[in-house]
């Protein structure tokens, strides 16, 4: 049943993904990525801060989706903003503490909520943005989504050593080797198909690099489900569990991959 | 005395590197390691640390990592093993961790690469002067995509589809950008602007180069082989050749065509020695090789640049050059088990020592990229399917892998000795080709 749903939405949800990182533009991509931002930051609080909190949860919601698309606008903008928006929750906690012992713990994963969602993905724009931003974004999504299967496969088939029995019982050693080889396989493929461009050794880079930093994104949102206390971060996508249940290794892995296009890719002469 | 010792340090390196990976993982895997010898032979130093003898001994041409249940022990006769002893030992540890183990040492060697390709190009490399010029075309391959669109030697390229190119790095950069779609050439030729166009199946992933457009190469020797005609005549290297048999000498591509219309008769060479014209007269030999060139037994002058690379750049040009590295090694090994390579490439330990030495006598980076090539073909090699050989040891792996049992140990021990000796007569010819190269001065 569960597994049924899943290939369902797989198949609604995916060529809609993809359709629209091909073909929107980039203002209706910027405002999808702040909608997704929208929706992580809806579970995020959600799982995080209590029920008297509401207010708190919508005003963090609005201003991280504003803050996600600080970056495409200006990026030079983006550390203003950040000081904006410490001073603007400084003084509304300072007006709601509530109690005393809890208030700086609410606070505290308000802005770690603006660290976790609205800066990382807000990277997903400024990729779009570059030369050969729809093929990067594609490549990152290759490298996870085959590094992910790879690493279920092996996990599967020839797990035996306990990843990180703490956080996330059914990871192997195994499982998360496989899925680095899957990764770095991922890039390959994309790069003979779609991105010639692409050099051997960025191939190597961004599959282990962003593999890697995929499976810590992954392990990172387990420990935060684990700490709030929920199996599924939210039930928006049937099947599937919630939205940061899907992205969880995709979070970590654009930011890192804008640098490289950036940094490594193009070589500034 | 210094290039030996400075040879053996690097090599050293490469062996450590190498047994290191075993070693480490033995321990993660729980395997009881026993040795870890750097070097062969009688023990210079060791010391007992924990359960393990550190060692160097003093043949340093390779070294081991030895572990429990591995074969036998010193005396030559098995041992009883404590139950104890049994649960750490070698052999009795699953098929994927043994392999993990044996897999380990030959993929840090060509991992290393990738961090020291690095930090010599953050240090700083020769690389050649025509990628930081204005991309000119020097000369055109005749039937090569570049011939077929209409390049001559002397067009500069200003433009690819549009993109504006500064330099040959440049015009590769954008060629590799376009390749798929058909390219568009903005050429500067003579004064005036044409415009070239390609089809997209020309291909050009690998750069102007593989179109058939190749930089300029001026007419100035770079070096002289020994012994024939332009050495004995008195040529030395940094003259520049002004004409020959009176036919004025452009760049090092027209060498070639006069040289071979003189039909080996001898040739009026006038070259630019610092200043001053000379005359020589030089008699062409025919090539040993095809027996249809001649020859005078001059090469071009390599004209490099210094470069240093910032650490963004150096990371991925060290990564997309350790692949390549790899790529050279895989042909290079090919072509010599086909035949198309001689066998007197193949160099022994002496070669490496040798080569190793001579790097540490230039430059940090120059010893750092030694260091990286010769870790891949030590890691390539490693990995051959030869027994006796990491490789041949993943082989047995594989089989019981796919098998669900060892190789019978009949099977395993004369596999073994048939490794041992293609081994061993490898390593003759790689001595006595050494010996040829330092006594005899052969190549």
């Amino acid at each position: 049943m569960a597994i049924k749903q899943r290939i369902f939405t797989a198949l609604i949800a995916l060529p809609v993904l993809v359709l629209f990182i091909v073909f929107s533009g980039s203002v209706l991509f910027d405002l999808l990525v702040m909608v997704v931002v929208l929706l992580g930051l809806s579970e995020f609080y959600r799982m995080s801060l209590p029920v008297e909190r509401t207010a708190e949860r919508y005003a963090a919601m609005a201003v991280g989706g504003l803050l996600t698309l600080v970056p495409v606008l200006n990026v030079g903008a983006t550390l203003p903003s950040l000081m904006l928006v410490t001073f603007f929750f400084a003084i509304w906690f300072l007006w709601r503490f509530h109690e005393l012992h809890s208030v700086i713990h609410h606070l505290a994963l308000v802005l770690f909520g603006f660290l976790y969602l609205p800066l990382l993905l807000g990277h997903l724009s400024l990729l779009h943005g570059l030369p050969h931003g729809k093929e990067w974004i594609f490549l990152v999504l290759f490298i996870v989504m085959l590094g992910d299967s790879a690493a279920y496969f092996t996990g599967v088939n020839f797990g035996r050593r306990k990843l990180y029995p703490a956080i996330s019982p059914n990871k192997s050693i195994e499982g998360a080797l496989g899925g680095l080889v899957g990764s770095f396989g991922g890039a390959l493929a994309f790069k003979y198909w779609f991105f010639p461009e692409l050099s051997m050794g960025d191939c190597f880079l961004l599959g282990f690099g962003l593999g890697a930093l995929g499976q810590v994104g992954d392990l990172f949102e387990s420990m935060l489900k684990r700490s709030f206390g929920v199996k599924d971060s939210g039930t928006l996508i049937p099947g599937h569990g919630g939205i940061l249940d899907r992205l969880d290794s995709l979070i970590f892995a654009f930011a890192p991959a804008y640098y490289y296009a950036l940094w490594f890719f193009q070589t500034p002469r | 005395m210094i290039t030996i010792f400075a040879g053996i340090i690097m090599l050293g390196i490469l062996v450590f590197v190498h047994e290191l990976g075993h070693f480490a993982v033995a321990k993660m895997s729980g395997v009881k390691v026993l040795k870890f010898s750097l070097g062969f032979g009688p023990r210079l130093l060791s010391r007992q640390w924990g359960e393990t003898e550190y060692l160097i001994c003093a043949i340093p041409l390779g070294g081991y990592v030895q572990m429990l249940g591995e074969g036998t022990s010193e005396a030559g006769e098995a041992v009883e093993l404590s139950p104890e002893d049994q649960a750490r030992s070698f052999a009795n540890k699953p098929v994927s961790k043994r392999t993990a183990i044996v897999a380990a040492g030959p993929l840090m060697n060509l991992l290393l690469p990738f961090l020291v390709l690095p930090i010599a190009y953050m240090i700083g490399v020769n690389i050649p002067a025509y990628l930081e010029q204005v991309p000119c075309i020097g000369y055109v391959v005749t039937d090569s995509p570049g011939g077929r669109s209409g390049f001559e030697s002397g067009d500069c390229i200003e433009a690819i589809n549009g993109d504006a190119v500064a330099t040959w790095t440049d015009a590769n950069h954008a060629l590799i950008a376009h390749v798929g779609s058909s390219l568009e050439f903005r050429v500067a030729r003579a004064n005036h602007s044409s415009v070239l166009t390609m089809n997209p199946e020309e291909g050009g992933l690998e750069g102007l180069q593989s179109l058939g457009l190749l930089p300029r190469q001026e007419a100035i020797v770079g070096a002289l082989a020994p012994g024939m005609p332009a050495q004995a005549a008195g040529m030395e290297v940094g003259d520049r050749i002004v004409s020959i048999a009176d036919s004025p000498v452009g760049s090092w591509y027209d060498l070639k065509h006069i040289i071979q219309k003189g039909g080996g008769e001898p040739q009026t060479f006038v070259l630019d020695r610092n200043g001053q014209q000379l005359t020589l007269s030089i008699k062409p030999v025919r090539d040993d090789v095809n027996g249809i060139d001649f020859l005078v037994g001059i090469a071009p002058q390599p004209d490099s640049i210094f470069k240093r690379f910032g650490i963004f750049e150096a990371v991925r040009a060290g990564a997309d050059r350790t692949f390549e590295l790899i790529e050279l090694t895989l042909v290079f090994i090919q072509k010599m088990v086909s035949g198309h390579v001689s066998t007197k490439n193949i160099g022994g330990p002496i070669t490496v020592v040798q080569i190793a030495g001579q790097a540490a006598q230039t430059d940090l980076s120059s010893i750092l990229t030694v260091l990286a090539f010769l870790s891949i073909q030590l890691g390539i090699l490693n990995l051959l399917p030869i027994p006796i050989l990491d490789g041949g040891h993943l082989f047995f792996n594989l089989y019981e892998f796919v098998f669900r049992r060892p190789l019978s140990l009949r099977s395993r021990e004369i596999a073994q000795q048939i490794g041992l000796l293609l081994l061993i007569s490898l390593m003759i010819l790689a001595f006595y080709n050494d010996i040829v190269r330092i006594f005899f001065g052969g190549q």
